[in-house]
């Protein structure tokens, strides 16, 4: 039981992360009803250019970067608007494609090597259960975007608009909301909470060129076990396959570690009617 | 014969085709790049028919690929069943993991569809990868 409650305690650290790569999939299905992934090749954008800038400018160069990769994505998104495109399914496969780009433009530039850095040596020791203060601060901040978010959806002018175009697109544009903007705004957010994902994953377990996709389906697997439908449910989404993920690191080999994102999003797509309301971007 | 006018540009890279394969029995790098051709030409057509005919977009079929692949591989070289046996082994195992695929998925939306077959062919990634005594990693 010891043992049960650090390995628990580790996941809950660990799946602030993936609560935070949820946080995208959720807001930029409910606002576009599609799905980025490239979200995961952001995260390893900012994590690949903070290693190589010292510091905290190097964190603010990482988010940057990945923000650009993001905004680069909004625009094949207006793009392919303009030009009529109304399948969303071709808004998915264009950040499939984006994100295998940027993933070999990191292979490319960086090789193969891992991006990590360890930010404590010291561990803390509650009860005797070893508990990183990186951990802690991911948890912390996870928690702080979640609930920014959550006042931004519910408690602001800005969070309305986004509403109001996710439900009912043309009525919101002839109420003179500007829908393409606030989707092309989404694709950002999605860039900078990657990037900031990916800035706490270098400072923990740490990632390499073939993470991205695993990644963004992380996220996605986060995002729909409890529904995709609010920013909380999301952090508790990724806290839960954090914990899924290292209970299999404890128990059984690493290639059902490495596997369980893939087969959360399996089991949770094929559990529920997501063919139903529940994925059709249903937002009260 | 009308398709030799409705279709010009399908006719130029059709002759194209039969000609290099005239040149291809002659030079190795020939006959590699056609090999290569052939097998993208499989994976796209198995694409073609399950997302442009049926309207299924399946991200798992380079998993298929795999599977077969590493199906017709270990079946020559750890049971040695001859040539044309493992060309079936390696066509019945991915179709049997597709049927069971089917089912999960023909119920889906489409990009959840889309999702889970990702989803499906990373999990065949890592287990082809990781199961070092059958497949040699």
């Amino acid at each position: 039981l010891y043992v049960l409650t650090e390995y628990i305690v580790r996941g809950i650290q660990a799946g602030s992360i993936y609560g935070l790569l949820a946080l995208p999939m959720s807001l930029l299905f409910a606002t576009a009803g599609t799905i980025d992934f490239a979200v995961g090749a952001y995260a390893l954008l900012a994590a690949a250019v903070a290693t190589i800038v010292a510091g905290p400018l190097g964190i603010a160069m990482g988010i940057a970067s990945a923000i650009t990769a993001a905004a680069a994505m909004g625009v094949i998104f207006l793009v392919l608007t303009r030009t009529g495109t109304k399948d969303h399914i071709v808004f998915a496969l264009a950040s499939f494609g984006l994100a295998v780009a940027i993933a070999s433009f990191i292979l490319w530039q960086f090789g193969t090597q891992a991006f990590v850095r360890a930010s404590f040596s010291q561990f803390w020791s509650l009860g005797g259960i070893r508990i990183s203060p990186q951990g802690v601060i991911n948890l912390g901040l996870g928690a702080l975007v979640t609930l920014l978010l959550y006042l931004l959806l519910y408690w602001s002018d800005l969070g309305r608009m986004m509403r109001a175009a996710a439900v009912n697109p043309s009525g919101a544009e002839l109420a003179g909301i500007p829908v393409a903007r606030i989707k092309f705004g989404t694709y950002l957010a999605g860039g900078m909470l990657g990037g900031l994902a990916g800035i706490m994953i270098l400072y923990s377990a740490g990632l390499d060129f073939t993470a991205s996709l695993s990644l963004t389906l992380s996220g996605f697997g986060a995002a729909i076990i409890f529904g995709i439908a609010s920013p909380l449910r999301c952090l508790l989404g990724g806290i839960a396959m954090g914990v899924a993920e290292a209970l299999a690191a404890g128990y059984t080999s690493g290639m059902v570690t490495a596997m369980v994102p893939f087969l959360f999003v399996l089991i949770v797509l094929s559990l529920s009617n997501i063919g139903g309301g529940a994925m059709a971007g249903d937002r009260p | 014969m009308r398709g030799f006018t409705s279709r010009p540009n399908t006719m130029i890279v059709l002759g194209l085709a039969i000609a290099s394969v005239a040149l291809a029995a002659r030079d190795p790098v020939w006959t590699d790049t056609w090999v290569i051709v052939g097998v993208y030409v499989l994976i796209a057509l198995s694409t073609g028919i399950s997302y442009g005919q049926a309207g299924i977009l399946s991200m798992s079929q380079g998993a298929f690929a795999a599977v077969g692949g590493y199906a017709a591989a270990v079946s020559t070289l750890r049971f040695r069943l001859p040539p044309g046996v493992d060309l079936l082994i390696a066509a019945a195992l991915p179709a049997l993991l597709a049927y069971g695929l089917a089912r999960l998925v023909t119920r889906l939306s489409p990009l959840a569809t889309a999702l889970a077959t990702l989803a499906l062919g990373s999990v065949v990634e890592i287990a082809l990868r990781n199961m070092d005594s059958i497949t040699g990693g």
